[in-house]
């Protein structure tokens, strides 16, 4: 095996300190085994931003395509979890609680991927210990649950200028890399899914981060629903078929977490 | 050149480490707000030096030092905080919209958005009285610029580190889309993106004033679950606050 020169080592080792190992998902030590004690689950509405990248790298959010991407991922999550025999329904309605509590998830999502996120630079401790939305008082419309799915994220869709001026980056960056020190590319991550599964205290159970990486991932072949294969996946989570992946890839690590 | 190069690699690797090692901070026990020298209040032609400040950092807590005061969380300032700064009457406040780098080791102490000297009601005067003085804080609360829904709960005289001083008690609503923030910086995410929500926090607040000082110590967290779970442990660490009177 060919030894990395140095440039390269040091390279490897600024980017193994920061981004230490991979990790799938977070999860609460009861969960593992756990999986049928938590038969009925729902699911509250998707909150996702859909920001258009311009070329100054500033992004605007767009109201209209949030929620045409919160409503494709909602029905292409609910599809998944069918598909996978998990019995998951959305929330009927608005009501009061769960808006309340969606408030609240906002925060426990920002300071979850900040402090709980191994990779993030100010994480204090990978564990869910003490994140938690507070105890529901009465469930919408009287339905049953179990525990709650909650998902936000945002997504970034370029312009095409900025799309090009990207790829001219990337390649340039290539070059550099070829012939004088490794450069990474100036392209931003365009997708970032955040889902959480919350009990009926309101503990977080289970969280996971999804990005790029694993949209590509979870194109694996399965054996249930519209599995997209032998495509580069987009990162458009208006797409039907980005959405399911993205739902594929949440409940893909969730299985891991309960399996014993 | 080569060895050159080495050297500069190294570097790039061993300041982001040391960058991390100043961010937040976990040690248990007496931290505290050094003192100043004597500065000179204009208002009355005085100089006064700000005290030393002495306080317990609560179990599993954890802290970072900000420009401004000292900032100590347990999951995160955006969930639960306990606020320790201070201020002089009429010095203008500190804008610390660059901080020390790395910025990302301290990201979410930077991005908190309240900041109680930069929109004060101007002017304070020395001579208020204590009740006075928190009516005054808690409008400049009201007029940071993400602050919405507002209300003030109360105000009143109180006893704070054995000197009479001031509560109040404020509720309101962050709105993510009043701060001045660049959406987008090198590889990562919108700093603040969450989804439009405007989560509502409550705010607790106790100080005194000395030597043309306003000492302010304040803890603020999400309404719901959060500020009644760590309330108690904010009383239990104003019991631990000792001011150096040297």
């Amino acid at each position: 095996m060919k030894r990395l020169r140095f440039p390269a080592r040091c390279l490897l080792a600024l980017v193994l300190a920061f981004t230490g190992c991979a990790q799938p998902y977070l999860s609460d030590a009861s969960l593992r085994g756990r999986g049928d004690a938590l038969p009925s689950q729902l699911l509250a509405p998707p909150m996702l931003t859909v920001y258009e990248q311009a070329f100054t790298e500033r992004a605007f959010p767009k109201e209209a395509w949030s929620r045409e991407a919160s409503e494709t991922v909602q029905r292409a999550f609910l599809d998944e979890a069918a598909a996978r025999g998990l019995a998951v329904e959305a929330i009927e309605g608005a009501p009061r609680e769960a808006d309340d509590m969606a408030d609240l998830f906002a925060m426990v999502d920002l300071s979850l991927r900040r402090h709980a996120w191994r990779s993030s630079p100010e994480a204090f401790a990978p564990n869910l210990s003490g994140y938690s939305l507070g105890p529901a008082v009465e469930w919408p419309q009287g339905q049953k649950a179990d525990a709650v799915w909650w998902i936000g994220g945002a997504n970034l869709i370029p312009t095409t200028g900025t799309a090009a001026a990207e790829t001219v980056g990337c390649m340039l960056a290539l070059a550099a890399t070829a012939f004088l020190a490794p450069i990474p590319p100036p392209i931003v991550p365009k997708v970032e899914l955040r889902a959480a599964l919350a009990d009926r205290t309101g503990a977080i159970l289970f969280y996971c981060v999804i990005g790029p990486g694993d949209l590509s991932a979870a194109e694996e072949p399965f054996t249930g629903g519209n599995a997209p294969r032998g495509s580069t996946p987009s990162q458009d989570l208006r797409n039907p078929a980005t959405a399911r992946l993205a739902a594929r890839a949440i409940l893909e690590r969730y299985r891991k977490a309960v399996t014993p | 050149m080569r060895r050159a190069a080495r050297r500069f690699l190294c570097a790039l690797l061993i300041v982001p480490v040391l960058g991390c090692a100043q961010g937040w901070r976990r040690s248990a026990g007496t931290v505290s707000l050094v003192g100043t020298r004597p500065v000179l209040h204009q208002q009355e032609g005085a100089r006064g030096a700000a005290k030393r400040v002495f306080f317990t950092v609560p179990e599993g807590w954890r802290w970072c030092r900000r420009p401004d005061g000292i900032l100590l969380t347990r999951e995160g300032p955006f969930l639960q905080q306990i606020f320790v700064e201070r201020f002089t009457f009429d010095r203008p406040p500190v804008d610390f919209a660059w901080y020390l780098p790395p910025a990302a080791a301290l990201d979410s102490a930077r991005q908190w958005p309240l900041r109680t000297a930069k929109y004060l009601e101007q002017p304070l005067t020395q001579g208020m009285s204590p009740v006075e003085l928190a009516g005054k804080i808690a409008e400049g609360r009201r007029n940071n610029p993400g602050v919405e829904a507002f209300e003030l709960r109360e105000v009143a005289a109180a006893e704070v580190a054995g000197r009479q001083g001031f509560r109040g008690e404020v509720s309101f609503r962050l709105d993510p889309t009043g701060f001045d923030e660049p959406l987008l910086y090198a590889h990562d995410w919108p700093s603040f993106a969450v989804q439009g929500r405007k989560t509502p926090y409550r705010e607790e607040y106790v100080g005194f004033e000395l030597d043309g000082w306003i000492y302010l110590f304040s803890y603020t967290a999400a309404r719901r679950h959060y500020f009644d779970r760590d309330a108690g442990t904010f009383q239990a660490f104003l019991t631990s606050l000792r001011l150096d009177t040297r």
